[in-house]
């Protein structure tokens, strides 16, 4: 061990030189060499374009322990006494060569290109499958791809490209940098939001979805999603939602490289779908809604003196455009630069990061600051290892101008500034003022620190027996703000000055960390070729959290918990705590015959710390096969050159409940002192029985590529059954809890995901490729327990809710939305028409009158994209679609009927109400402000296209590129979301609005 | 070849061995079975138990002085946003009263389930210990008393109806349904429970309050369900039952005991709160700890500004109650100083019998709650010696009224000459006696006769007053 340390730091140390010896020996200018000089083979190294690779490794056949690199140039020399040597090429992205050179000989190599070279082998976070023999649907995205749909976060990449995944659209949370996005792969299959999340996986360690979130996309290398049994059995446990693995970039060694990249972005809110009244039509609606009409004369003479007073000021022209106060441009920036470099053994890797979000609301946004240090050392064929270590810190605040919808609802003759230009508190009807409320210094603001270390290491015991293991710990940090000024309104009540303004800090902590270990062993025995792994993962996490609250701010200027007066009454500090670990052990054949039939075959022991002693663990498996019909020899001299039938079937789980609910565990948590010590009560009856959920998951897929990859195809067909659903029935009172966690309820989802792309014009110059994908799901619940069914009944009768609350029932979907069919509004009384169950119409609203008006999931949902380049140009765009879901229109519901007249509205409200007996109207009475029933009125299709990237991007070429002392050279320019086109006219982007934006990005490298 | 399968094997035998890493627990807490490896988990597992009973959604406010004494027709607060308005009116059909009764319900059984998991613990102990016997006796009486108070509530009157719908009565700590039994078997399974905890617990005989709480749980015993606790509540259900014979037996026990005397009048407000700073009586059978109830008591009865609707206010007619037109200096009814204030010229009452004001919160606040108090016993022994022996009933009615500062009466006395006249009378010093502990609900009940709500109003006796509707919950998944 401490020999190979001993090299790595002579190595590291020396790298330098080798490569300047190269240098001095050739000489650049000359392009073939035909004199023979003795004692050396020399060469270059070219690409199918004539440009030179640097860096390529040179090894001797049969030689493994020498080894060369060529220079910036492509040169290369390779001192021997032999005649001949057996030389073979690396390099990546290109195909190997191999090449028998003579002594003294010069000898140029061309070096082919390997688009396929990344896609040879399923990265699948264990170890990469080869993907011939690959019976798993799995979709892969390489840098390249990820850069082109943009830099703000890799969700936004993903969607465009993966078939079947989709970011559920936050309406509500618009572009706010501090939201992690919800993301499902292949539909829902639990009641639950959260628990559909997939897994995700970096360099072999889990990690959660904000770590996904704020990582750089200029990190990965590779992202790939897996979608089926086959797929991800490996994960079992956790893998019935999907599984996101991703790889940071390869460290590519050769000479120190330095690389920059950096983009600056200007966003602009999107406000195209608010359309509000103005003052003159807010007072005339006033009116028509009845908010002057007095109950008796002297109440009726007040509210005509205010009448008469807005009038005057409307008249005036006052109009104060709300929506744009809080609202700015923002501009963002984003830089990473990273050094590389090393030899063929040893290879280092160190970058730092900052970027800067801005959102469009003033005050909001997010700043990350990261490094990584990643250093290798490789013995090929013998041994690898390699170290990563990252830190990163995040700052993020919330904007102080508090909550969108606040803005939308103030009244456009309001002046928020008094005749002195100052701030007004509130206004008429105590309604709050919230630009006062923004200037008070109140702020919501978290930092994170995080700490990551991982290390993988790979040792050949022999040619095709290797052990491979992982190592990761991660520890992070966090604490979050949120301070409310003594000045603001919600204190008011509070007489006391040392009870005002309140400081609530949260602190959280977590360390974890997980390793695995996996032998392989490969072997071909004739025709037929064997792949065995086995292994083993274990994990462990802690993570906590502290939070107190300090009151009696006198002044919003000094705010740290020494400036606070006490805490608040009859309040104290809380904290939680919580540990889990796991276990697994893992079993993998892979068989392949003749290139052309192959099976799989994984099984998965797993335990948990989550799981009651009498389910500990549990097992998963999937077994799979496929037949590559491109190699058989009727095929031979077909189009085709992949044509794969493949299928997969098995067990994947879910881990959604927490330990307690499992065994019976005593806790001192609740407060319960009884002066002569502490009570403890059990935390709820465990139920022993529970046992782990598991989805059967069956897919079916063709994967084809014809004609040298014009067309390259690829469609899956699945069913998932998940059984044994968790879900918390409702128990009598009497037992002593309300719901207890039982595994009752079943979830089916079905559907169907292809990816499509072709290529209709590829030249020397020219490179036109159309890629789009499409996806279809709809779930059925099969079982559902009784505690749902009671919650159905309370949400049919909950009339006082806006949208319509799921009702889930047996053999219907979990996201169709049911509503009382409507036949309009009445012209002569402004009221809305009913239609029964039986036919019959009423006034009168049923909620058992209710039936199925459509779902929301839609018919089709996915993305269409075009890639076209020019020499050194491209140009890339691409359009989101989904077409035949169907949406309950909110905004008509709150905004156009059912808003209260004291707010602003939509402009429907005063177009399209029902005014006088007679008027034939989209919507009610404009005088009733209650909200309306859920009908089918507001039931719409919900067909939108979206575009949502458009960019230009020039590689300066590479002669131009050297004048500047720099290898490569890229200008980027994109626009995000220029255009949003529906069939649904709503408000989107409800506390938060929603953005497009511009961004330009320079990348090179020296 | 052989290096793979030794590899395969040991990964498997490590495997197995290491269970252990999974089971994890949090700070704070511990298996069920690392509960009860020592006599200290039980203590703490028995303090859960109290800790419950004395939280306010049971005998720390719902069923002291909150929900039970405004059905027991002593407090209401007018205030347009309370709730008191509709369950002053006995509307168990509002949502929000509805609420509060599951809501009882549920606690109390929760509180149930807690001691018959320690209970399941007890039949097979991992230790052997001088106090689990004890320990046994108190839970098995506990339990008998939480099932008593949902009894009362939620089931017919045993004299009227002893064959009907009785409760369930849990025995185990399990998510299954448990059994239903008819009024009669409850009372028989309640009071099976409690002479098997008066057996268990015969060595606990001195019972009082402890000026410095300590460690031992041996001391302070009567903030523990104790022997006289046991028997009070043994006299409660004879009583309840119609049983005037065990009723007034029992209740004898706990009067001839010297652990009890009535207070003096001088001395009244030693007994009249739960212990505090060495300010106690001998009146207190059975208390609960709790040290932060001060705060929401004030809440619901003070306020700036003393005017209706403002604060939770007493009975309108607290003047014809206390007899307050025929005080005199030798019989005034110490009571009335002590448990109201009149802030309105005798239209408006306050209650300021377990915390006064803001000043008393700092300076002695309320350390607790009185849940069975000696004059309760002198009640039942009168009201079941009456037919037998009038004399002695008289005498000790005689003995209770002094010590209460009002003068004895003779037997001919209107308050006294029938048993009819008898009951009346007591129910009026039930009226008295007992605000802020919840239990007028349950006398009116078992008299079954017509009442006047807190604003003077008559209530009709009737079962959809006396019989809390049960849980919409507990009828359609339990099956009932």
């Amino acid at each position: 061990m401490s020999k190979f340390l001993g090299k790595l730091l002579i190595l590291s140390v020396l790298f330098i030189l080798p490569t300047l010896v190269m240098r001095a020996d050739d000489d650049k200018n000359s392009i073939i060499k035909t004199k023979k000089e003795q004692g050396f083979i020399k060469g270059r190294v070219l690409d199918k374009s004539g440009i030179a690779i640097p860096g390529v490794g040179i090894t001797i056949k049969g030689n493994p322990k020498l080894g060369y690199i060529t220079d910036d140039d492509g040169f290369f020399s390779i001192p021997t006494k032999a005649s001949h040597l057996n030389l073979i090429f690396r390099a990546l992205s290109f195909k190997t060569k191999e090449l028998k050179a003579k002594n003294g000989s010069f000898n140029n190599i061309l070096l082919e290109d390997d688009q396929d070279q990344l896609e040879q082998v399923v990265i699948t976070g264990f170890a990469p499958k080869s993907k011939m023999s690959y019976t798993g649907s799995s979709t892969s995205l390489g840098k390249s791809e990820l850069l082109a749909a943009g830099s703000r976060n890799l969700f936004e990449s993903l969607e465009t490209s993966v078939p079947g995944m989709m970011i559920v659209e936050n309406r509500d949370a618009g572009s706010n940098p501090n939201k992690t996005p919800e993301i499902t792969i292949r539909g829902r299959s639990t009641f639950e939001g959260r628990a559909n999340m997939p897994v995700f996986i970096v360099d072999g360690s889990e990690v959660n979805v904000d770590y996904i979130y704020d990582m750089d996309i200029n990190d990965i290398e590779n992202v790939t999603i897996l979608k089926d049994a086959s797929a991800s059995a490996l994960y079992g446990a956790k893998a019935s939602a999907g599984v996101v693995v991703i790889t940071t970039k390869y460290i590519e060694g050769g000479r120190l490289k330095f690389n920059y990249s950096g983009t600056t972005r200007l966003s602009v809110p999107d406000l195209t779908d608010y359309h509000l009244l103005n003052s003159q039509q807010k007072l005339e609606y006033e009116r028509l809604a009845g908010l002057y009409k007095g109950a008796d004369h002297e109440e009726q003479y007040i509210k005509d003196q205010q009448y008469a007073n807005l009038y005057n000021r409307v008249a005036t022209g006052i109009y104060t455009d709300w929506l744009k106060k809080p609202l700015r441009n923002g501009l963002s920036h984003s830089h990473s630069i990273s050094l590389d470099g090393g030899d063929l053994r040893a290879k280092y890797n160190v970058g730092l990061r900052y970027s800067d979000d801005q959102g469009v609301m003033k005050g909001s946004g997010r700043s990350r600051f990261s490094t990584f240090f990643k250093l290798s050392y490789n013995i090929t064929g013998v041994f690898y290892i390699m170290n990563t270590s990252t830190i990163s810190v995040i700052n993020a605040s919330e904007s102080p101008y508090g909550n969108f919808g606040d803005y939308a609802r103030q009244n456009p003759y309001e002046n928020p500034y008094d005749a002195e230009g100052k701030l007004i508190p509130n206004f008429n009807n105590s309604v709050r003022n919230p630009l006062y409320e923004a200037s008070i210094g109140s702020y919501d603001k978290d930092e994170a620190f995080d700490f990551m270390n991982t290390t993988n290491l790979q040792v050949w015991f022999a040619k095709d027996f290797r052990l491979s293991a992982d190592f990761s710990i991660s520890k992070s940090k966090s604490e979050s703000e949120n301070f409310i000024s003594p000045k603001s309104l919600d204190m008011r009540s509070i007489k006391e000055p040392t009870l005002r303004g309140r400081l609530t800090n949260n602190y959280f902590g977590a360390m974890s960390w997980q390793g695995k270990a996996i032998l392989s062993y490969n072997k071909y025995f004739g025709k037929l070729y064997l792949s065995t792994m086995a292994g083993s993962t274990i994990e462990s996490t802690k993570s906590y959290s502290n939070s107190f609250a300090s009151v009696g701010y006198f002044t919003e200027k000094l705010v740290t918990p020494s400036f606070s007066s006490s805490y608040p009454l009859n309040s104290k500090p809380n904290g939680t705590d919580a540990t889990s670990t796991g276990l697994g052990f893992f079993v993998n054949f892979n068989t392949m015959y003749n290139n052309r039939y192959f099976l799989d075959v994984i099984y998965r022991y797993e335990g948990s710390s989550k799981f009651g002693k009498n389910q500990r663990f549990a097992p998963f498996w999937s077994v799979g096969a496929g037949w590559n019909i491109h190699n058989e020899s009727f095929m031979k001299n077909s189009m085709f050159s992949l044509l794969k039938l493949r299928g997969s079937i098995g067990y994947l789980g879910n881990i959604s409940f927490d330990p307690y609910q499992a065994m019976t565990t005593y806790t001192y948590g609740r407060g319960l002192n009884y002066v002569k010590g502490i009570g403890a009560v059990p935390v709820t009856i465990g139920n022993p029985a529970l046992k782990w959920q598991r989805t059967l998951s069956s897919n079916i897929g063709i994967d084809l590529n014809a004609w040298h990859n014009r067309i390259d195809f690829s469609i899956d067909y699945y069913v998932k059954n998940t059984d044994d659903l968790l879900l918390n029935v409702t128990k009598a009172p009497s037992i002593g809890i309300t719901t207890a966690r039982e595994n009752l309820g079943a979830v089916e989802n079905k559907g169907v995901d292809l990816r499509f792309s072709i290529s209709p014009l590829r030249t020397e110059n020219w490179n036109w490729t159309i890629s789009t994908n499409y996806s279809y799901n709809i779930n059925r619940i099969k079982r559902i327990s009784n505690s749902l069914k009671s919650q159905n009944e309370k949400n049919l009768s909950n009339e006082s809710s806006v949208a319509p609350l799921p009702i889930y029932e047996e053999g219907e979907s979990l996201t169709a939305i049911k509503v009382v069919p409507s036949l309009g509004i009445d012209p002569a009384t402004g009221n809305e028409i009913f239609i029964k169950r039986d036919g019959t119409f009423t006034f009168e609203y049923d909620p058992n009158d209710k039936v199925i008006f459509g779902d929301t999931s839609p018919l089709a949902f996915g993305n269409i994209s075009s890639y076209l380049t020019y020499k050194n140009f491209s140009i890339n765009t691409s359009f989101s679609y989904s077409l035949g879901g169907v949406i309950y229109n909110t905004t008509l519901a709150t905004r156009v009927e059912g808003s209260l007249p004291q707010h602003n509205a939509d402009v429907r409200v005063f177009n399209d109400r029902w005014k006088k007996p007679g008027d034939i109207a989209k919507y009610r009475n404009i005088a009733d402000s209650s909200i309306p029933k859920q009908s089918s009125r507001f039931v719409e299709k919900n067909n939108y296209l979206s575009f949502t990237n458009l960019t230009l991007a020039y590689d300066l070429p590479t002669k131009l590129a050297q004048r500047m002392h720099l290898r490569r050279i890229r200008l980027q320019l994109m626009t995000r979301n220029l255009f949003y086109l529906s069939t649904v006219k709503q408000e989107r982007g409800l506390s938060y609005p929603f953005e497009r934006s511009v961004e330009f990005g320079l990348r090179f490298t020296l | 070849m052989k290096k793979l399968t030794i590899l395969i094997l040991s990964l498997v035998i490590a495997l197995t061995s290491c269970t252990k890493f999974l089971d994890v627990q949090p700070t704070g807490t511990l298996l069920d079975a690392q509960q009860f490896q020592d006599i200290q988990g039980y203590y703490d597992a028995l303090y859960g138990v109290y800790g419950s009973m004395a939280s306010p959604r049971l005998y720390g406010k719902e069923l002291s002085y909150g929900f039970a004494d405004k059905i027991g027709a002593q407090f209401a607060n007018l205030n347009i946003s309370s709730v008191d308005n509709f369950i002053y009116k006995y509307d168990y059909k509002n949502q929000d009263v509805v609420s509060i009764i599951d809501n009882i319900w549920l606690n109390q059984y929760q509180t149930i389930s807690y001691i018959n998991n320690i209970l399941g613990h007890l039949e097979q102990p991992a230790f052997s210990h001088s106090d689990l016997p004890m320990i046994k006796g108190e839970l098995l009486a506990l339990r008998a008393f939480l099932h008593f108070d949902i009894v009362r509530l939620f089931t017919n009157n045993f004299k009227l109806e002893p064959d009907s719908k009785g409760i369930p009565y849990a025995y185990t700590f399990d998510i299954k349904n448990k059994q239903l039994f008819t009024l009669r078997e409850s009372y028989a399974n309640i009071i099976k429970d409690l002479k098997n905890a008066e057996e268990l617990l015969k060595e606990d005989t001195f019972v009082e309050i402890e000026e410095e709480t300590s460690d031992g749980y041996r001391n302070g015993r009567a903030a523990h369900m104790n022997l006289f606790a046991v028997k009070a509540t043994l006299a409660r259900v004879y009583y309840t039952m119609g049983n005037a014979e065990e009723a007034a037996r029992y209740a004898r026990e706990v009067i001839n005991s010297k652990n009890f005397a009535l207070t003096t009048a001088s001395n009244f407000t030693k007994v009249m709160r739960f212990p505090y700073n060495n300010i106690k009586g001998k009146e207190l059978i059975f208390g609960l700890h709790n040290r932060n109830i001060g705060r929401e008591v004030l809440n619901q009865f003070y306020s700036e500004q003393f005017i209706e609707r403002n604060f939770t206010q007493g009975r309108k007619d607290l003047k014809e109650l206390y007899e307050l037109n025929s005080a005199s200096a030798t019989s005034t009814d110490v009571r009335y100083s002590n448990f109201y204030i009149d802030v309105n010229n005798g239209n408006l009452f306050r209650f300021i019998r377990l915390v006064k004001d803001e000043e008393q919160l700092k300076k002695s606040p309320l350390q607790g709650l009185e849940l069975i108090t000696l004059p309760e016993m002198y009640y039942i022994l009168i009201e079941s010696i009456y037919d037998s022996n009038k004399d002695e009933a008289l005498n000790l009615l005689n003995k209770f009224r002094l010590s209460r500062g009002l003068s004895a009466i003779d037997i001919n006395n209107s308050k006294f000459n029938t048993k009819e006249n008898l009951e009346i009378e007591l129910m009026k010093d039930k009226m008295r006696e007992f605000p802020g502990m919840g239990l007028t609900f349950y006398a009116l009940k078992y008299y079954n006769r017509d009442f006047t709500d807190f604003n003077n109003v008559k209530v009709s006796a009737s079962k959809e007053i006396f019989v809390l509707p049960w849980p919409e919950n507990e009828l359609e998944y339990g099956n009932r």
